[in-house]
């Protein structure tokens, strides 16, 4: 077993912090310079950063907060919003994240273009999905698609992504507890990296996924509201026999 | 990251290299893209004649990969051949098609590091170390497939995670490093 990724999931919004419930109603969560640093003090194996600004191709990637982040941390970040082309892409890794996280604009095409400029291995190929009652499609552009999840997930595998990252859009922000069976049935699909988000009620939640095969997870109001800190989530992971990598 | 803030600057120019004592070739690319970069703007020359002098090189991630001889991401393209393995797709030896995380690394050359420790690690190629090579590496990882972490020859260091993202432990490691 390999050693289990802990990745803090923030949104931005006019450079503030925000959370909000399957993906709607984003209340303010705090200042994410300042928040990064915690968490990095903390130990978190990865931060992942989404600005919902520039989500829907309205402004161009929030480079500043980038820079910013990356003088205070040196923490794994990553970051998602706005990238519309390799230039783009290049321009988040030169200001210091390793991995750009691609949803609204993922195509084979562009895919294979932002690997020809930075490897694949730092490109997150991203899929929010949701339960309609009877299936689990394709959530994208805010809307509810009929596209079969795990057909798009077999599909993007074939692009030049280094890495999957699963959102259950029905399950964001509530804390109801994460999906396991799903997760494992797509498990089964890829042979990269996947990360799981949504939902996780708190840390047996959490053991629960781990003991079933799940590696890496990332958590939003778990930690944003609630008494938890990393330290404390991976203390306890230890204690119950998960290898993790605690900040000593 | 600020903390050698004073003492380290990016260069625009091969010329620059010169002037200084180390040079860190950072990760994150594609290796054929990078590859013709420095070909094409006279990096190969500038930094072969930096390591005939003695001088530190250290290089990370795909910088690491850069010191060989062959790479292939992105088609075959070659690295400044300091080292002679080849780079190849990590497929080859594991079932993931990319190494994301962090992992503990372990002496082989013994009290090469103190203690083991995690780094992060991002790649999708990885070094298949041969025999010419083998004496000068100095740390694998400890799960298995034993990824090659570590490489050291007199003055060139490459590292195949990236210590400038790893926290505490790496700013240590990069220290010891820059003083070795």
């Amino acid at each position: 077993m390999s050693c289990l990724r802990i990745i803090s999931s923030l949104l931005i919004r006019d450079n503030r912090l925000v959370k909000g419930k399957k993906f709607k109603n984003h209340i303010d969560s705090g200042d994410p310079v300042t928040t990064c640093v915690a968490y990095d003090s903390q130990g978190i194996d990865e931060i992942l950063m989404i600005d919902l600004d520039s989500y829907n191709n309205l402004k161009e990637p929030n480079y500043e907060i980038i820079e910013k982040i990356n003088k205070r941390c040196n923490t794994p970040f990553s970051f998602g919003g706005g990238i519309k082309n390799e230039k783009d892409a290049l321009q988040c890794i030169k200001k210091g994240a390793d991995k750009i996280l691609i949803n609204t604009n993922l195509s084979k095409q562009l895919v294979g273009k932002i690997s020809n400029e930075i490897g694949r291995a730092s490109i997150i190929g991203a899929a929010d999905i949701y339960y309609d009652g009877k299936k689990y499609n394709l959530f994208k552009n805010n809307t509810k698609t009929n596209i079969d999840a795990l057909e798009y997930i077999k599909n993007i595998m074939d692009y030049e992504i280094g890495e999957l990252k699963i959102t259950y859009v029905d399950r964001e922000g509530t804390r109801e507890g994460f999906d396991i069976e799903f997760s494992k049935k797509i498990q089964d699909l890829c042979n990269k990296p996947i990360i799981f988000e949504g939902g996780f009620s708190d840390l047996d939640d959490i053991c629960k996924a781990f003991k079933n095969g799940i590696n890496s997870i990332a958590i939003g109001s778990l930690v944003t509201f609630s008494d938890n800190n990393i330290f404390m989530i991976k203390q306890y992971l230890e204690n119950k026999g998960f290898e993790v990598r605690l900040r000593k | 990251m600020t903390l050698f803030s004073n003492d380290v600057a990016a260069i625009d120019s091969c010329k620059e290299i010169k002037s200084k004592d180390t040079i860190i070739l950072p990760g994150v690319g594609n290796a054929y893209s990078v590859s013709k970069f420095l070909e094409k703007n006279g990096y190969f020359d500038e930094i072969k004649e930096f390591e005939n002098k003695n001088k530190k090189i250290i290089g990370i991630c795909l910088g690491m990969q850069m010191l060989f001889k062959d790479l292939n991401e992105g088609g075959n393209s070659k690295g400044f051949g300091f080292f002679s393995s080849e780079v190849l797709e990590i497929s080859k030896i594991s079932k993931l098609k990319t190494n994301i995380g962090w992992r503990k690394i372990k002496s082989i050359d013994k009290n090469f590091l103190e203690n083991e420790n995690y780094y992060y690690f991002c790649h999708s190629y990885y070094v298949n170390i041969n025999d010419e090579d083998y004496s000068f590496l100095k740390c694998v990882t400890e799960e298995n497939p034993r990824i090659p972490a570590i490489i050291q020859k007199n003055n060139i260091f490459g590292l195949q995670f990236h210590p400038e993202k790893s926290q505490k432990k790496g700013i240590m490691l990069i220290k010891k490093f820059l003083e070795f």
